[in-house]
């Protein structure tokens, strides 16, 4: 009987090891574990024999289920595992192919650009404000030490809708918005639409857009406006990127600057971006004229601040190597869905 | 501004670096567009001298000979016949560049071997009036000093490197040669070098042949000299050069000689032939209403009492400031010649000049503010040029009205404020010292005056400008403001950033038009004549009629967009804009300018997608129940395919399909879909974030009805009845399917909703259910609407 027992393992083993899929294990199981199996038969054979000996080749009969029934279960998590394999295998795909296209549009890049000199500013503890596009005269000129008669507010350059009210040749119109109406200090930007008599070519549009800031506070010295606009510059395009200040003029600033920021595209080695600057222009800036800041109600001897100008078109064009501003309005599919 | 270096390294001590040059003068304020040398793009060309020449064996016109190019002799062929044995020419050589890029390659005309090329004036780049001895049609004849194997750039001075400065508005001193030096000797910290020219000494006297009087207030000072035996020659070659340098062509010597002082001192200058001046009388006035005068150009130009002009006693002689007339300049047998030195106010130049449509060299300098106190050094300086080319006789005697009374203001010299506006820490001592080297006077109280020629320096702030352009603004050390502010941006702005970021997500691509419109946008967008977006804003001075109103709404350009996309083929195009409209007050002079939120698309689109899009909108903003009425009488859109947006009986938009007329006036080809919602609407309306509502602890049961009612019901009403049948267990519903069929018949369709039950309290029945549904049927029946069977 023992001999018995010893061959239905070995077959057993042999057959649970042999067995390619499930159904075949299942019937090896039911060959030797099932009702009419070789080991039940085994078992129902057993009154047979004498009782010491009974008790022995009970417990071997029990070893010998448990080690078939350990076989077929680790045999069924083998065979499972091989499916599982050849099932994957079968569902393989080429990855390569291309993803299901989704239905997904894009922001206009100089929105984009928008959004990140926004943030730039908002960092650094600056407010939005805004105001309308259809300004008054004195706002946009008068106020910002450009009377009548200036060469800056000539009616060849700027777009009238009568006598005193204009579209707004520049952003700074908010800022004297902003002046008449609050107590500084403030430091404000203001991004917003803006009109020139401009016949479109690559670099002009008639509606263009800027983004003007101004700061006003006691003690505010023009090495403060150093030290913003270089982070602009820095978060735009890197903190390697160096800028440069180099004396201008603006009728509303004086001392007034225009910032040079080193060239991102060679990294300020020169080259046919920059025409071997090494620099590209990128806003005019300056320290706020006392004459405004007197003209708004502000005591020039008490304040002082600083204001300056970006154009968000030259932005957008500078950071994508966009080289016709008429692109920014055409709205050519082609030319949105790049960004 | 052109500006020759050479002539600038005449008036200080120092010869400076052509890099460095352009540094320091960008650095201190005068910015250096660029630089280039007339040598730049000619190479390769050297003086030959011509050692044979021989008729061309198989060529009539053509000869061919030697030339010695210093180290070699080279053959030549060449069709100009004003060459000899010995003449001195330009030679170009194998590989040369001349004048407009042309390259020159030895090679073979007509089976004789050419090597080299003999150059005319005009292929090195020169005019007739560069050099007036040299033949037009014929080589250029060099003087006997030129050595052969020369470089011709050497020998003509070619190398010259010739800067172009981007001058401020502010700075019209420096629209001159003398301002520049001045300028650069500060920069360098130089010796600024000028000798000033001395009073003409002459025969007679000028107030015996001429008289002047200046009833125009628009003429801040005249100033008046003369010359008499006048020999009227080109000037020499180095004024000649130094004219084309700076971009002025040369004339004669009287001519060049006040444009050559025009650059020099920035005095524009005019010369007069004494014949011309009738009475001998020079008047400057206002020209009458109508006075026509024919200018240098031959132009004639009718005047008016807003122009000023140079007149003797019977006509106008000069637009004054701007140009001469036609028969005030001088002449090969003038005798005797008037200089005029002038000021004239700038805006009354440039109104002249704007109105006739007339820039000059003369009338930009007046624009931009000409120094009343050079007129009569100016003169002297042209006299001076006069006597050195041999060009006349100087008449004793300066004529010189004057009524400026421009006085320099004295500005106390606040260091510490200086110190406080740059964010330095600069000594008095420098201060004083910058503003002295720059012209400018300090008295003991410490009390600046700036010199005549700085008009823009008014205030102490200017002279802050001053002395932070010498001391370098890359000297004054960056910093971070102090103190804590409060950064945000409006509501209004972080709605308007949601919007967009919402709309790419549903397809949109983000477009930007142009503010204005034209009445044929409108025409184009089937607008009636009484629609209210043709109550628009107009440009006074628009660029053209089509883009002479402020836009009402943004479909037009929108639809301009779509249009220039079908054009270019693009199949499918869904476009969004989120801009402001400009809508006329009637009790404002300014605009109310609210912005919209507009949708315009063609190609794989189609009605529900757009409402899907407006719904997502609605959604953004927290507004729920919103009615969307059909909309049939707006000429822009399809009567049966428009909806528009009304919430709390306030209309927030309109979007359906357009009009198929509207799309062929944008030669779009193809069903256009666009939708106009007010975001200024939809901010004020917008609803509150919402509360948390607790997930459901109870299953949800769930039905679906078919129902079959008339063709003409609307589905929101039969949600209405529904929903209001619903016991308030009734959580969602959905429709599904919309089917028509033969059965059914024409007049009906069939409806399938889901519907799903959930009460918050306990789990739902079907039985309860049932009972639910039982009395939404009854409802329903009521409207005519049935189960389908």
């Amino acid at each position: 009987m023992k001999n018995r027992l010893n061959e239905i393992i070995r077959n057993a083993t042999a057959e649970i090891a042999k067995s390619a899929d499930i159904e075949t294990l299942e019937a090896a199981r039911v060959r030797y574990l099932g009702k009419k199996g070789e080991l039940t038969a085994v078992l129902k054979s057993m009154g047979s024999i004498a009782e010491d000996e009974r008790r022995v080749i009970g417990k071997l009969a029990n070893d010998v289920r448990s080690e078939i029934e350990g076989s077929i279960s680790r045999r069924k998590r083998e065979l499972s595992d091989i499916q599982l394999k050849a099932k994957l295998m079968s569902e393989k795909l080429d990855v390569t192919l291309p993803g299901t296209a989704q239905k997904v549009g894009k922001l206009h890049p100089s929105t984009k650009v928008l959004n990140e000199v926004v943030e730039i500013f908002l960092g650094m503890g600056f407010e939005v404000t805004e105001g309308p596009d259809i300004e008054f005269d004195d706002y946009c000129f008068g106020m910002l030490n450009m009377p009548k008669g200036h060469p800056a507010r000539d009616i060849q350059d700027t777009f009238y809708i009568n006598d005193k009210v204009l579209l707004r040749t520049q952003t700074s119109s908010v800022q004297v918005r902003t002046m008449l109406s609050r107590k500084p200090p403030f430091r404000i930007i203001s991004p917003g639409r803006c009109y020139r008599v401009d016949t479109p070519d690559a670099t002009h549009t008639p509606t263009f857009h800027q983004i003007e800031g101004l700061v006003i506070d006691r003690n505010i010295t023009m090495s403060d406006l150093k030290g913003t606009l270089d982070q602009l510059a820095k978060r735009l395009y890197g903190d390697d990127i160096q800028t440069r200040f180099r004396p201008h003029h603006f009728p509303y600033t004086e001392p007034s600057a225009e910032m040079d920021a080193g060239c991102f595209m060679c990294r300020m080695k020169g080259c046919s971006f920059c025409k071997g600057e090494g620099y590209i222009e990128l806003l005019g800036c300056g320290m706020v004229h006392p004459k405004v800041l007197s003209g708004c109600g502000i005591d020039p001897d008490e304040f002082t601040g600083y204001a300056f100008g970006v154009g968000l078109d030259r932005l957008t064009m500078l950071k994508y190597g966009i080289n016709d501003i008429r692109l920014l309005f055409d709205n050519d599919m082609r030319f949105l869905s790049q960004f | 501004m052109l500006a020759p270096l050479d002539w600038i390294e005449e008036y200080i001590e120092f010869k400076p670096d052509i890099d460095d040059f352009s540094h320091r003068m960008t650095m201190i304020g005068q910015k250096v567009e660029g630089y280039r040398r007339e040598s730049d793009e000619i190479i390769n060309v050297f003086v030959g001298k011509i050692l044979n020449l021989d008729n061309h064996p198989n060529a009539d016109r053509l000869l061919y000979g030697k030339v010695d190019v210093g180290n070699k002799e080279l053959q030549f062929v060449t069709g100009a016949k004003n060459t000899a044995v010995g003449d001195l020419v330009p030679v170009a050589v194998d590989g040369a560049l001349l004048h407009g890029g042309i390259k020159i390659k030895s090679g073979e005309l007509r089976g004789v071997a050419s090597e080299c090329m003999l150059c005319s004036a005009k292929e090195l780049g020169f005019s007739k009036s560069d050099y007036p001895d040299a033949a037009e049609d014929g080589i250029m004849i060099l003087p006997d000093t030129a050595v052969p194997g020369t470089d011709i750039a050497d020998f003509l001075k070619l190398n010259v490197p010739v800067f172009e400065f981007e001058i401020t508005p502010n700075r019209p001193d420096c629209n001159s040669i003398l301002g520049l030096s001045r300028e650069a000797s500060v920069a360098f910290n130089c010796n600024f070098v000028q000798e000033k020219p001395k009073a003409p000494v002459g025969t007679g006297n000028i107030k015996d042949i001429l008289s002047v009087e200046k009833p125009s207030e628009n003429c801040l000072r005249y100033s008046a000299s003369a010359i008499k035996n006048v020999k009227i020659k080109p000037s020499p070659e180095w004024m000649r050069a130094r004219l084309r340098r700076s971009g002025i062509r040369p004339i004669n010597n009287i001519v060049d000689i006040t444009n050559y002082v025009m650059l020099e001192y920035g005095q524009p200058m005019h010369a007069f032939d004494l014949r011309h001046v009738e009475g001998q009388k020079i008047i400057v006035r206002q020209a009458v209403k109508g006075e026509k005068i024919t200018t240098l150009d031959g132009v004639e130009r009718i005047l008016d009492e807003t122009d000023m002009v140079i007149a003797d006693m019977v006509n106008p002689s000069a637009v004054a400031g701007i140009m001469g007339g036609e028969t005030s300049g001088v002449y090969d047998d003038t005798d005797t010649v008037i200089f005029e030195s002038a000021v004239f106010k700038p805006e009354s130049v440039r109104v002249t000049s704007k109105k006739l449509g007339l820039r000059t060299d003369s009338s930009m300098r007046f624009e931009k503010g000409v120094d009343s106190k050079t007129t009569v050094e100016a003169l002297c300086r042209a006299m001076e040029l006069v006597e050195m080319l041999g060009a006349g006789e100087a008449v004793d005697g300066i004529i010189d009205i004057n009524t400026d009374d421009y006085t320099s203001p004295a500005i106390e010299l606040d260091v510490k404020r200086i110190n406080k506006i740059l964010g330095t820490s600069l000594t008095e001592e420098f201060m004083i010292m910058t503003l002295l080297k720059l012209g400018f006077s300090v008295d003991n109280n410490k009390f600046v005056t700036p010199p005549s020629y700085r008009r823009d320096v008014k205030v102490l702030e200017d002279l802050s400008e001053e002395v932070a352009r010498v001391y370098g603004y890359d000297n004054i050390p960056y910093s971070l403001m102090e103190g804590v502010a409060l950064a945000k941006t409006g509501d209004l702005d972080i709605f308007r950033r949601g919007l967009k970021q919402l709309a790419t997500g549903l397809g949109l691509y983000e477009a930007m038009t142009m503010s204005f419109m034209g009445t044929q946008t409108l025409d184009n967008l089937n607008a009636a004549a009484d629609s209210k977006l043709r109550n628009a804003v107009r440009i006074s001075n628009p660029l053209g009629e089509e883009t002479a109103f402020m836009k009402t709404t943004l479909l037009g350009t929108l639809m301009e967009s779509l249009s220039k996309n079908f054009a270019s083929r693009q199949k499918s195009v869904a476009l969004f804009e989120l801009n402001k409209i400009y809508l006329p007050l009637d009790n404002d002079p300014l605009a109310h300018e609210p912005e919209m939120f507009s949708v315009a698309a063609y190609g794989d689109f189609d009605f529900f997608k757009l409402k899907g899009i407006v719904e997502a909108v609605m959604d953004y903003a927290n507004i729920n129940d919103v009615d969307y009425l059909p909309v049939s009488d707006n000429p822009t859109f399809h009567p049966g395919r428009t909806a528009k947006v009304v919430y709390k009986g306030e209309v927030l938009g309109i979007f359906g399909e357009l009009h198929p007329d509207v799309p062929g006036n944008f030669q779009i080809k193809s069903r256009c879909f666009v939708a106009e919602i007010s975001v200024e609407k939809l901010f004020a309306l917008r609803g509150p974030d919402p509360a948390f509502d607790p997930l459901p602890r109870f299953p949800a049961v769930t039905r679906d009805l078919a129902l079959v009612v008339d063709k003409e019901v609307p589905s929101a009403d039969i949600i209405k009845t529904i929903e209001k049948n619903g016991r308030g267990l009734l959580e969602k519903i959905s429709l599904f399917d919309v089917y028509q069929s033969k059965e059914l018949g024409d007049d009906t369709k069939s409806m399938a909703y889901n519907l799903i039950f959930r009460s918050s309290d306990r789990t739902l029945t079907d039985k309860e259910v049932d009972g639910v549904i039982a009395e939404i049927l009854q409802a329903l029946n009521k409207e005519n609407i049935r189960l389908r069977g």
